[in-house]
Formats: structure tokens, C-alpha cells, sequence
């Protein structure tokens, strides 16, 4: 029931430009350089005005983009595939002033010397700007703010349900008591039900698409490059775990492919940093079980015979890797109910004598996963 | 039928004893977690519920997932892999598996291509695994208690071994070095430095032995013992299916010999003389209580009665009835008959030699051509050592892997000498008492971390690899000796050096080149190579008439006598600091986590003792309890307990005996002809699980004589036939349209070892309770043995029964749970879904065989709310969570868990099978019981498949199920137990 509030929506670019001319003006004024000294007389970047920079709250030149419209705070918000704010800001905070300023104004690369044009900042501002860049890289990007509507909505009904009451025993403004109650049974229910569904989603995360240390992309692996799935979950048919590709595996193919179609180098030039400098690549794990769950991939890949795509929706066409389903265990029974076991393929099957001389004669048509056993308690809960 | 009673207490009614029944009145204990009421917790309730499922909801934890940045081919996660290794403590070496799951050992199995112990493994191998992952490990090198790195270590050695004072000595001091490349390096060690000296110390000695061969063969050896050869054994205090020299390979050996399952219609006899009850005495056919000082007698009485049907001549001993019959025995069986003391007395130990020569035991069941390399200490150096440390001769000890300061103080004596060296170097893998006078704290790593090899047999080589690195800044001990002295590179170089050029030759490796030879060694983990053997000695007449001649009477009288054994958790207590082996029953007394004095109950009256009761056995504060069985006026005392220095959990548990033990006649004593005993007026309750689960009366253990057995092999068993004649039933019968797993449980070949005990609990992560939960009955086992005692308490007969869930058909505690937790399998099994259990404890209830356990507290870290967690032993830190078992649920506090056939295994054999397309072997699937079991006395398959062997053993006349009159339809089946025991030979 997390859902993210969507950040910064294309769409409201434009409306956000002029509010932002109308604006500039009294910003201006605030922001006269009131360059602050340090103690031993350094002068110390102004962060506001920096994140007003980045923001583009302070015009940078004609026609050019605000440094949050390409680099955005979150990759998952829409797709981008520009290095986000964090990884700038990272970039950023190891160079010194000079660097960064070329690096903006003078760029070289194909992507960057497209976009990068039209800037003028002046030295100060792109002092100000590297300063801020250099504290978010301490800082670090803050939690994403999340859904409220649940809440408020459940406060709201209390506030409703109070009110009623006050008037049903005192104020009297509202002459028939049924409406009150009507109120507040409204209420109640459907606060359980708020409570009901909280409680049964505890743990559980359908569409769940955190961001990835790397902007990996399914859709560009699996669809575009048509690159099976067990080519890099390998272990999917030999173990429990699927496995995630070590960056070995990676460089199997970016030892040559460098620069990617959407990305350019930066996210697979993290790969090879983390190959050649020895550095672990953490993850964000999506589909998470509980502890006492017990979920084998080789059981459902290698014999059960599945497509990946039966659990874990079209990854070919995921750029951002989402939980497709809520993995309950009401979904991993219907499906053991209804799906054909390969009988007659595989040898093992042959102990089950009786349900072969069913199929034999006609008495049953099929043998499904739930008819030897797949819903028993133990084979997941051990 | 025979009337069994488990315990002392069960035989005297209640108000005799004195003893309250103080498990069930013990109701609250020091951790009472529940601060809050019941009321506040529904007031609290009703608010959490709400608001942690709004407002916590929203907050997901964000679980990293951060593969390996290059995947060997060969690990796969959430896959484990085998890695064979070996197995030493400093007394048993055991070729040994170990299952290492992504990157942590989380089982050790018995490696099943060592033909001496075929796979299996005993309580301690089992859990020697958790003393990898034990906290209190030294962690770092030290000097004086001051952390210091290698690097310096090596320069301040160096600086010592240079600058050394010619006339002082340099000492390593370890147990029995059976590595052939270890040796090797000592020996360059030595060559390099001329003042070093090793010496062996073994923890618990066996010198008297090695002796013994000496004086009669010409060589301090100690042969190779075959009792699966053996049609008679006689044993004379030794425990040699619990402790003495090598138990799991003598417990295969012993079983095998006395099967009778696959139509074998002849067993091996065993009769036992002995002073305690021991778990070898306790499986004898015939069983003598006989006071130790009386030992000595009874074997020149043995020898003398063989000597004289020999046609030697020696000095007449008079002999009692029973030494005469089992002459008799001994004569008509001649070379197929074994006769074996424990005692560490060379007057023994040399009678015992002329008895089985003039038997002709050697070449069948001792095998002299191949003598084993364990314990080759001998006392008579040790106390030569001391005296030069006494005389400041020594100036550096390195105490490798050793602890004489507790194995052996001597009265003092090794402290005062230890004091004397100028430097003292702790180098061991656990903290001992020795440690703590060391100024340097070298630590070694683990076994498990370790590189090493072994020769237990000449030819038989075994080789040991790390399945973990290094948890902490360890060095192995062999790789100190080459950093000072200079020899290049790790000792994994070494090792595999020295087995290219002493081991490795054409013949052995099937001309296959070395690295290939290396590799399938290493895979295999144990090499024979028949051709090396060494000559097979010839005995030489020994003086054994003086000898004899001095035992002529029995020298017990009304003197107390005390002896100290090694019980079989604990044994010598080198791997004391180890939950799981604490936790363990002992198989005669069930008392766990502590030692006592076993009195015999005569002796009790006389003293008017009842258990519990604290007596000072020569100043030595210990809890009475009373064992059947005991010879009259023995006091018998565990070693191994009362750690000063051991770690978190063996420090100051239970009672140090071993500063009683002496040094006579060149040999430690380790028993005492006259002690003084006195009551203290204090009570202690020891922690058993022996009056537990009590089935009283009925007929649980069946059991028949050899004779009965040939002539009816349903004899002892005729309940079964009759109960099977009232089959009905108002249920519908299940049905099982596949698998319809079963097991059977032989009781003849049971041997009662507990080594399925541990091997359950490193497999399915069974909580570790601690001494207070299991005096309150809260122990946690999958499976217990179940022990009873059967006849008089002076010589009882003892029975033992393996009891784990039996999986019932017809289950009792299926139909009561409300919540349908447990329920019935489509494959047989009694199924516990944890996550479901609400902790009702009807099913508990409802169960007649008492084998549901329930977890009143949370043992093992599986919830986070800190006031439900009962932790005694470390088991909820992240270190020694390192062992479970991640197929296996944690259980977390307030539900019911129980055996489940190791469903895990089950799932994972069949998920085998149908990946390979083909069909599921029987006894492919093996029970984690099972696999270690080292008497094979569990089969565990599939009762539909007509040919399997479960399926074999269900039609055998021995077979019967627990209270099958309950018509509960167990799927676990018992084989009833056969003594090899007629009327007339009966001995006492």
C-alpha cells in the first residue's frame, strides 16, 4: 500500500518554469551574495543557493535545464537514465572547482555535449552549486516521502465519527439520530477494513520497485537483447535461490559493451569499477519471503517446468524491476491447484501408481500440483 | 513381564525417597518475563494492532542482496556443498563430512568411505562444529594480555630462539600428533633448533596400555581392535562404546556383530565387568558389578583359569563363579573371543594381553600388524618433564593444543613446575586453563578452519581442510614452527609437499599424476594404501606369573573407593564449552549440564543418601545420584566438568575431579582405592531428563533371548500379533498415492550413544534450554533415549528406546489442535506448521508419547523482543547463529515443534530425483538420526515401495509399534531387543 507521490511529473515542467520567472526576481534579491567567511577567511558556499542552482530556480541561462531535470533525485520516479543527483553529487565532490567547471561548461562525450549547452554561470555560482554537491554526497539523498491518504483518510473518519457524536449527544444540529449512526458505522467499518487490509499487506509488497544501486535495466537485457533469463539466473535450475549475477558474470559481456543505448557509460562504468576495484555491488532484494517460508527455484524452473514470466510478470519490458505479484500464500495455492504436473514426462512420477492407472482409464484428465501433495503444509513450511 | 522402572525414585514410593517431585514445583525462575499483566498486554493490544499495522506498515525494511563479485563455478547460492574432512579431538580420529552452505559449516557427517566407521559419527563429532563458532575462541595472538600482531610474534620468537641458553630446553608439549606432515615439520623444527624437545600429552592417558605391549610384544603399541570378529567380548571397565580409544568405529563394529536382522541367526556375546554403570556395560549381555581395586583380581583370576586350561603354568587365583563360566566361554570361543580393560594399569593391562594370546585373539580381533597412532603419550615423560621443569631446565613450553594444568595437575605438582618456565606459549584453539599462566596466547584456528592430515592406521591416511576461513586472527600452530624457522610459505604448501613426496606413488594413485591424485584425495578425504603395513609382532613371554601372583585375593573391603570415568557428552572436557554437548543427557543417569557422584543405592541406604543430596568426596562438593547397577562401595565421579578457564559456557560447570587423579606406578590413576565421604547437609538439583515422560507399564521396550529369539523370532513380541487382530477403526483410513515414509528403530543394535540426539539438533536447529529450563522439564530434543532399568537395583538389566514423533496415522494430537497447525501429510508425515501454531498445547497433551515439544521462551534469537528470550549458553549471538540450519524454521517462542522426519531432507532427495528425471532410490534419503547413527540402527524409506528395506524390516517378527493398542498406527516401527543371554550361562 505504499504509494510513492509522483515527484516530478514531465508534464509540469512548464507550468513549474514560468512559476519559477515569477519568482526569480524576489529570489534574486534574497540570494545577493552574502558570501559567508569562514573562520580562517575561506569563503564557504552558500548550500541554499546552490540547491536553488540545482533546482533551476535560478535561471542558468537561456534554454538551459535545470541540473534536476536530467539528474532527478530518484531513479524510480520515471525512468531516467542520466545519473542521478546522489551519483552527480558523488562525481562531483571528488573534483576540485576547476575540473567541475569544465566538466559542466566545456563537456566532451557525445550525451553531455548535446545537452550541456546554453550555461552561463558565473564563478560563483558554480562555487556555490559544487558546494552543494559536495554536502548532498555527505548527506545523502533523504527517505522518499510516502503515502499519507491512508492515514488521512482514517483520521478523517475519526474527526467524522467525533463530530458526529458530539452532535448526537449535544450540539442536536442534525435532527435524526439514524444519520449519526449511519456515520459512524460507516466510520467504524471502514477503519477495520483500512486496519483489515494494513494487517493482511504486513510484509507483503506487490509492485515494489525500490532503486537499484545500478540502472539495470530488464527491458534493454531481456527484450532488447533477448539475453535469457537462466543465462544470468543460472542457478534458477539447480537451486533454491535464483541467484543474482556476480559482476564476473557481467563482464562477460561489458568487457566489450561500454557504452549503453540509454545510459551512456555511467552505470556500466559502475559495474567495471566494482569488477576491477573489488567492491561489493549491494542490491536492493525485491522479492522477499519470510523466514519460515520455504521457496525452491529449481522445484518450479527445472521440474515444475514454469516460465519465469508465470511469477514474475514481463520482465522483458520492466526498465525498473517490479514485484509483479504479492507472493501470498493464498497465490502459491491457488496456483499449485491448477497446475498440470508432467506426469508422464518424468520418471519420478512413477511411484505414483494409482493416479496412472486414473489417467489410464479416463478417471481424471490431468494431475495437478495439489494432487500429489504440493499444498502440504511442510513441503514450504520446514 | 518384566517390571521396568526408569529411575531410583520410580522403584521406592515417593515418601521413601524424601525427594519431592521439584521440577513440577519449581514454577517461576529468575527470568520471569512476564512483567506485564494480562490485562495490560489486552489494553496494549488493542492500540498495537491498529496503529502497528497503519503507521508500521509504511516502513518496509530494505533487504540488500550482494552477490559475489566472482562466482566460483562450483558455489551456489542457497545450494551446500560436502567437503570432506577429518575429525580430532586428541583422542578419536573420524573422517568426516561437513556440509558447508553458502559459505559457513552447518553439519558434520561421518564420511562414508572410511571403512571403520562407514559414514557415521558420534555426539561429540557432531558437535564439535559448534565449538567453531564459540565466542570465547582466543581471537587474537596476545602478550600478557596485550594485543599484539604475527608479525611481532614471529620477531619476539625469533629474538628468543637465537639468543637461547644452551643449556635449558625448548618444550612443545602436545597431544598425540597422528599428522605424518605435522610430525615432519617438528622434526625440521627440531633439527634446526637442537634444543627443542617434544613431548606427547594426552588428555586423558592411556600410557599403561602402550606399556603393556611393550613388556609383551616388544613395542609400545596400541594394536587395532576388531569386535566386529569377535563371537565373545569381555570387558573389564572399559567403555569402549562411549569413551575408550576409539568408540564410533568400535560401536559400528560392535553392532555389525550383533544384528540380526537380513537373516544373521548368530550374535556376539558381551559380558561387562565393571564398577559404574557405563553406557558399554549397560548394553552387555551380562553385566558384573565389581569394585575397581577388585579389578586386577578378577583378570590374574581370568588368566589364571586360562592359563591352566592352556596348560601354562601360574600361580592358582581363586576365581568367583562368574570369572569361572566366562573362562569356560572364553576357552570354547578361543580366537573369536575379545577381551579389553580400560583401566590405565600395567599389571592389567599385561594379564589382559596373556589372556588373549593364550585365546589366540591376535590376527583376528587384535590386529597387531596395524597399530593406531592415538595416544601415544606416555605418563612416565610427562613426569620427566615435569621434574626438568621443577629443575628450571626448561625455558620456553609451548603447550599446543594441550592443558595440563587441568588434565593433570598432580596435586599441584604442574603448577609449581609450569612456574618454573621462564616462557610459557598457549597455543590452542579454545581457552584453557594452561592458557592462563602462558605469556604468549598464539591461537590456532579451528578444525574446521584448519589444514592437517592423519595416519590413524599405518597406510590409512585422512585429510583435513577449512571449510570457513579464519573467523579470527588464528594462525595454525604448524605454521608458527615453520615462521621461526624459517621454512617458506603456508602449510597448506607443506602439507601438499609432503604428500607428493612421502605419500603419493604410482601404485596408490592408479598412475594418475600427482595433482590429480591430490585432488581426489582431497575429495575423498581418506587414501588407503594397503601396501604399506608394518609387521605384525610376535608375543614374548612377560613375567605375567609374579604378576598374577600378586592379585592372588580381592582387596576390597568396606573402603570407599572412588573412580573417574569420561561420561559420553563430555569425555575428557577438552570440548566442554559446547552448548549442545551440555545440554545432552548422560545415557545412563539423563542428567545434563552437570557431573555428580554416582553411588550405588546399597551404599546410598547405608548413608542415608537420596539424590540430590551435596556430598564432599575428599573435599569435593558433588550431588548424589544414585545409580543401579554401581559396585557396593564405588563412588564414581565424570571428568571433564569444573572448568576454570574453558569459555561462557563450561566455566564453572559442574565439579573438577581430575586433582584427584595421581601419578602411580609412571601412570595417572584414575581411581582412588579409599576416599572419604561426607554428607554436607546441602541439597542440589541436578537437571534429568529421567523421570520425564514416564510410560510406565506397558509394554514399550520388548525384548527375548537368543534361545527364545531361534526358536520364535516373535518371542517377547506376542502383544503385537494380538493388537494386529483388532484392527478397526471409525476414521477412514489415509490414503497415500505416493510415498508413505516409515522408519524402524532396531533396539538390538541401539547402542543408546546420543549421537542422534546432537545430530537432530544441528540439523533442525533445536533450541539449546539450559540447566534451570530443563530441571522445569523444558528440554527441547527432537528425540531422546528413553532408558529403563528391568530386574534388581544392585545389577539391573537396562534397556534403551529411541522415542521421537511416530508420525501416527491415526494422530491424537491432529484432531484436537483448533487451529489445524498439525495435520497429516499426503506422504505420512505428522506435519507442525509452525506459523500457524498458536501454543494451545492440546496437541501436547493429547500425544501419548510425550515427544511434542513446546517452546515456552525463545531460545534462539527467532523473534526480537528481548523479554521472551531465555539464552544461557550464547545460542541467540550472531556467531553461533552461524550454525542453523537455514532450510530449517527458527522457531520462535509459544508454539509446538517435534520431530519431522527431517521433511527438509525428504523435500530435497525428491526434488533431486524429479530434476534428474528419474525415479527416487530407496535409501537415498537418510534421516539426520539416521546418518550419524554409528550402530545403523535407524532405516528410514518408503513403506508403499514393497522392496525397500523399511518395507523388509516391517514384515521382521521382532516388529512392533509404541502403544500400538492405542491404535494410534505409528509410523515408526521398533524391532524388539534380543539378549545374548541363556539361563544357564547366566553368571551372577
Amino acid at each position: 500500500m505504499i504509494k510513492t507521490l509522483s515527484k516530478s511529473p514531465t508534464s509540469g515542467k512548464i507550468i513549474l518554469k514560468f512559476f519559477l520567472l515569477f519568482f526569480v526576481s524576489l529570489l534574486a534579491l534574497n540570494v545577493v551574495a552574502k558570501e559567508k567567511r569562514g573562520k580562517k577567511g575561506e569563503p564557504e558556499p552558500n548550500l541554499k543557493v546552490g540547491e536553488r542552482l540545482y533546482y533551476g530556480l535560478i535561471p542558468m541561462g537561456d534554454e538551459a535545464k535545470a541540473c534536476a531535470s536530467c539528474h532527478t533525485y530518484y531513479t524510480s520516479d520515471t525512468i531516467n537514465w542520466n545519473p542521478s543527483a546522489l551519483e552527480m553529487a558523488q562525481v562531483a565532490g571528488e573534483m576540485d572547482l576547476a575540473t567541475f567547471k569544465s566538466h559542466l561548461l566545456e563537456p566532451s562525450g557525445a550525451m553531455r555535449e548535446k545537452v550541456h549547452v546554453n550555461y552561463t554561470l558565473s564563478d560563483e555560482q558554480l562555487f556555490h552549486l559544487h558546494g552543494y554537491l559536495k554536502q548532498l554526497s555527505v548527506d545523502g539523498v533523504p527517505e522518499k516521502s510516502l503515502s499519507i491518504n491512508t492515514i488521512l483518510i482514517f483520521l478523517f473518519l475519526g474527526v467524522l465519527m467525533a463530530v458526529a457524536l458530539v452532535d448526537m449527544f449535544f450540539t442536536k444540529k442534525i435532527p435524526y439520530r439514524v444519520i449519526h449512526i449511519l456515520i459512524i458505522l460507516f466510520g467504524l467499518s471502514y477503519q477495520l477494513k483500512i486496519v483489515a487490509h494494513e494487517a493482511m499487506d504486513l510484509g507483503r509488497s506487490p509492485d515494489y520497485m525500490p532503486d537499484q544501486p545500478i540502472k539495470f535495466s530488464h527491458e534493454v537485457h531481456a527484450g532488447d537483447n533477448k539475453i535469457d533469463c537462466n543465462y544470468c539466473h543460472y542457478n534458477a535450475k539447480h537451486g533454491k535461490s535464483a541467484g543474482i549475477p556476480s559482476a564476473g558474470l557481467c563482464m562477460n559481456c561489458h568487457m566489450v559493451v561500454r557504452n549503453g543505448t540509454n545510459s551512456g557509460q555511467f552505470e556500466i562504468a559502475k559495474v567495471v569499477d566494482a569488477y576491477e576495484n573489488n567492491k561489493d555491488i549491494e542490491w536492493v532484494r525485491i522479492h522477499n519471503l519470510p523466514d519460515h517460508v520455504y521457496f525452491n527455484h529449481s522445484q518450479h524452473v527445472n521440474a515444475g517446468q514454469l516460465d519465469c514470466a508465470e511469477c514474475h510478470g514481463k520482465v522483458e519490458e520492466m526498465h525498473i524491476l517490479k514485484q509483479e505479484n504479492d507472493l501470498s500464500m493464498g497465490w502459491c495455492l491457488d496456483c499449485h491447484k491448477t497446475t498440470n504436473v508432467n506426469f508422464l514426462g518424468n520418471d519420478y512420477y512413477k511411484v505414483y501408481e494409482q493416479l496412472h492407472k486414473d489417467l489410464e482409464t479416463g478417471v481424471r484428465d490431468s494431475i495437478k500440483a495439489a494432487d500429489i501433495g504440493a499444498n502440504d503444509c511442510m513441503k514450504c513450511h520446514h | 513381564m518384566k517390571q521396568y522402572w526408569k529411575s531410583i525414585e520410580d522403584l521406592i514410593p515417593e515418601e521413601e525417597t524424601g525427594q519431592e517431585q521439584k521440577s513440577s514445583m519449581v514454577l517461576s525462575d529468575g527470568n520471569d518475563s512476564s512483567k506485564n499483566s494480562r490485562r495490560d498486554f489486552l489494553k496494549y493490544f488493542g492500540f498495537s494492532i491498529a496503529s502497528a499495522a497503519v503507521f508500521a506498515s509504511c516502513e518496509r525494511p530494505v533487504k540488500k542482496a550482494i552477490p559475489l563479485l566472482i562466482q566460483p563455478e562450483e558455489i551456489k547460492p542457497g545450494t551446500s556443498n560436502y567437503y570432506a574432512s577429518a575429525f580430532y579431538d586428541g583422542n578419536e580420529m573420524v573422517p568426516i563430512l561437513v556440509k558447508v552452505r553458502d559459505g559457513r559449516p552447518i553439519k558434520i557427517e561421518g564420511n562414508d568411505l572410511c571403512e571403520l566407521t562407514g559414514g557415521s559419527a558420534s555426539a561429540r563429532i557432531q558437535a564439535s562444529l559448534l565449538n567453531l563458532y564459540d565466542e570465547s575462541r582466543p581471537a587474537q595472538p596476545m602478550m600478557d594480555g596485550k594485543a599484539i600482531s604475527w608479525e611481532q610474534v614471529d620477531t619476539d620468537m625469533k629474538k628468543v630462539l637465537e639468543e637461547w641458553d644452551a643449556s635449558k630446553e625448548f618444550v612443545i608439549l602436545t597431544p598425540s600428533i597422528i599428522s605424518p606432515s605435522t610430525q615432519n615439520i617438528i622434526g625440521e623444527f627440531k633439527a634446526k633448533y637442537p634444543f627443542v624437545v617434544h613431548e606427547t600429552f594426552d588428555a586423558f592417558s592411556y600410557s599403561a596400555l602402550r606399556e603393556a605391549f611393550e613388556l609383551n610384544y616388544g613395542k609400545a603399541i596400541i594394536p587395532s581392535y576388531r569386535f566386529d570378529a569377535a563371537k565373545l567380548v569381555v570387558g573389564f571397565n572399559a567403555d569402549f562404546l562411549g569413551s575408550w580409544l576409539q568408540p564410533t568405529a568400535f560401536a559400528r563394529q560392535y553392532s555389525k556383530a550383533r544384528k540380526l536382522t537380513g537373516g544373521q541367526r548368530e550374535m556376539m556375546r558381551h559380558v561387562q565387568f565393571e564398577s559404574t554403570m557405563s553406557l558399554t556395560g549397560s548394553n552387555a549381555d551380562e553385566r558384573v558389578p565389581m569394585a575397581a581395586a577388585d579389578e586386577a583380581h578378577y583378570v590374574a583370576a581370568l588368566y589364571s583359569a586360562i592359563a591352566g586350561k592352556a596348560g601354562v603354568t601360574t600361580p592358582s587365583v581363586k576365581a568367583t563363579e562368574a570369572i569361572q563360566k566366562i573362562a569356560d566361554e572364553l576357552w570354547s570361543q578361543k580366537s573369536k573371543t575379545l577381551v579389553v580393560s580400560g583401566t590405565n594399569d600395567v599389571d592389567i593391562q599385561s594379564m589382559i594381553c596373556g589372556i588373549n594370546h593364550l585365546l589366540g585373539a591376535e590376527g583376528t580381533t587384535i590386529r597387531l600388524d596395524s597399530p593406531i597412532s592415538l595416544f601415544q603419550g606416555d605418563d612416565k615423560a610427562f613426569d620427566a618433564l615435569l621434574g626438568r621443569m621443577e629443575a628450571s631446565k626448561v625455558g620456553v613450553a609451548m603447550f599446543w593444543d594441550t592443558n595440563p594444568l587441568y588434565h593433570a595437575p598432580l596435586e599441584g605438582r604442574t603448577k609449581a613446575a609450569l612456574d618454573k618456565v621462564d616462557l610459557k606459549l598457549a597455543v590452542n584453539s579454545q581457552q584453557t586453563e594452561t592458557a592462563q599462566l602462558c605469556q604468549y596466547s598464539l591461537p590456532t584456528p579451528h578444525f574446521l578452519e584448519s589444514w592437517d592430515d592423519a595416519e590413524l592406521v599405518t597406510g590409512m591416511y585422512s585429510l583435513t581442510q577449512p571449510s570457513i576461513r579464519p573467523i579470527f586472527k588464528t594462525r595454525q600452530a604448524q605454521e608458527n614452527l615453520m615462521a621461526w624457522a624459517g621454512i617458506d610459505g603456508k602449510f597448506y604448501d607443506y602439507l601438499k609437499l609432503y604428500w607428493k613426496e612421502n605419500i603419493y606413488n604410482t601404485t596408490l594413485s592408479k598412475g594418475k599424476q600427482f595433482e590429480t591424485f591430490w585432488k581426489t584425495s582431497l575429495r575423498d578425504g581418506v587414501v588407503l594404501d594397503e601396501n604399506k603395513k608394518e609387521s605384525a609382532l610376535s608375543y614374548r613371554a612377560s613375567d605375567l606369573s609374579s604378576t598374577t601372583g600378586k592379585y592372588k585375593t580381592a582387596r576390597s573391603g568396606n573402603d570407599l573407593e572412588l573412580i573417574m570415568y569420561q561420561n559420553v557428552p563430555i569425555g575428557d572436557g577438552t570440548l566442554a564449552n559446547n552448548p549442545w554437548l551440555q545440554e545432552l543427557p548422560d545415557p545412563v543417569s539423563r542428567v545434563c549440564w552437570d557431573n555428580y557422584v554416582a553411588v550405588s543405592p546399597a551404599f546410598a541406604a547405608l548413608r542415608g543418601w537420596t539424590q540430590g543430596d551435596v556430598i564432599a568426596v575428599n573435599g569435593i562438593d558433588l550431588p548424589v545420584l544414585i545409580q543401579p547397577g554401581q559396585a557396593r562401595n564405588t563412588l564414581a565421579v565424570a571428568v571433564g566438568y569444573g572448568r576454570k578457564n574453558a569459555g561462557r559456557v563450561a566455566t564453572d560447570l559442574g565439579k573438577d575431579i581430575y586433582p584427584l587423579v595421581s601419578l602411580k606406578n609412571g601412570h595417572r590413576q584414575y581411581a582412588l582405592e579409599k576416599v572419604e565421604a561426607v554428607a554436607t547437609g546441602s541439597t542440589y538439583e541436578l537437571a534429568a531428563t529421567q523421570s520425564h515422560h514416564s510410560m510406565e507399564g506397558r509394554e514399550l521396550v520388548r525384548e527375548t533371548t537368543i534361545a527364545e529369539y531361534l526358536k520364535n523370532p516373535a518371542s517377547g513380541n506376542e502383544t503385537h500379533a494380538k493388537v494386529e487382530k483388532l484392527h478397526t477403526s471409525l476414521y477412514s483410513e489415509h490414503e497415500y498415492k505416493g510415498h508413505h515414509w516409515g522408519m524402524s528403530i532396531d533396539l538390538n543394535s541401539c547402542i543408546g550413544c546420543n549421537a542422534c540426539v546432537v545430530a537432530c539438533s544441528a540439523e533442525n536447529n533445536v533450541p539449546v534450554v539450559g540447566r534451570n529450563e530443563v530441571r522445569r522439564s523444558h528440554e527441547m530434543h527432537w528425540i531422546r533415549l528413553d532408558r529403563y532399568y528391568a530386574g534388581d537395583t544392585d545389577n539391573p538389566e537396562v534397556v534403551r528406546q529411541p522415542v521421537m514423533c511416530q508420525h501416527c496415522d491415526n494422530a491424537p494430537c491432529e484432531n484436537v489442535c483448533p487451529v489445524a497447525a498439525t495435520n497429516h501429510s499426503t506422504e505420512g508425515i505428522n506435519q507442525m506448521a509452525y506459523n500457524r501454531c498458536i501454543g494451545t498445547r492440546y496437541c501436547n497433551n493429547n500425544c501419548p508419547y510425550k515427544v511434542r515439544r513446546f517452546n515456552w521462551y525463545d531460545y534462539t534469537g527467532a523473534d526480537t523482543i528481548p523479554n521472551n528470550r531465555v539464552d544461557p549458553a550464547g545460542m541467540t549471538l550472531d556467531l553461533k547463529r552461524m550454525v542453523l540450519n537455514p532450510d530449517v524454521t527458527v522457531r520462535a517462542k509459544g508454539v509446538i515443534e517435534k520431530c519431522s522426519m527431517c521433511i527438509q531432507r525428504i523435500q530435497d532427495k525428491k526434488l533431486t530425483a524429479k530434476r534428474d528425471g528419474r525415479v527416487l532410490e530407496d535409501g537415498e534419503i537418510k534421516t539426520a538420526c539416521q546418518q550419524t547413527c554409528p550402530a545403523e540402527a535407524i532405516t528410514f524409506g518408503d513403506m508403499n515401495d514393497p522392496k525397500s528395506k523399511i518395507s523388509v524390516l516391517l514384515k521382521d517378527a521382532r516388529q512392533y509399534g509404541l502403544l500400538e493398542e492405542l491404535h494410534t498406527l505409528p509410523s515408526v516401527v521398533y524391532l524388539s531387543k534380543v539378549r545374548n543371554k541363556d539361563k544357564n550361562k547366566t553368571l551372577s
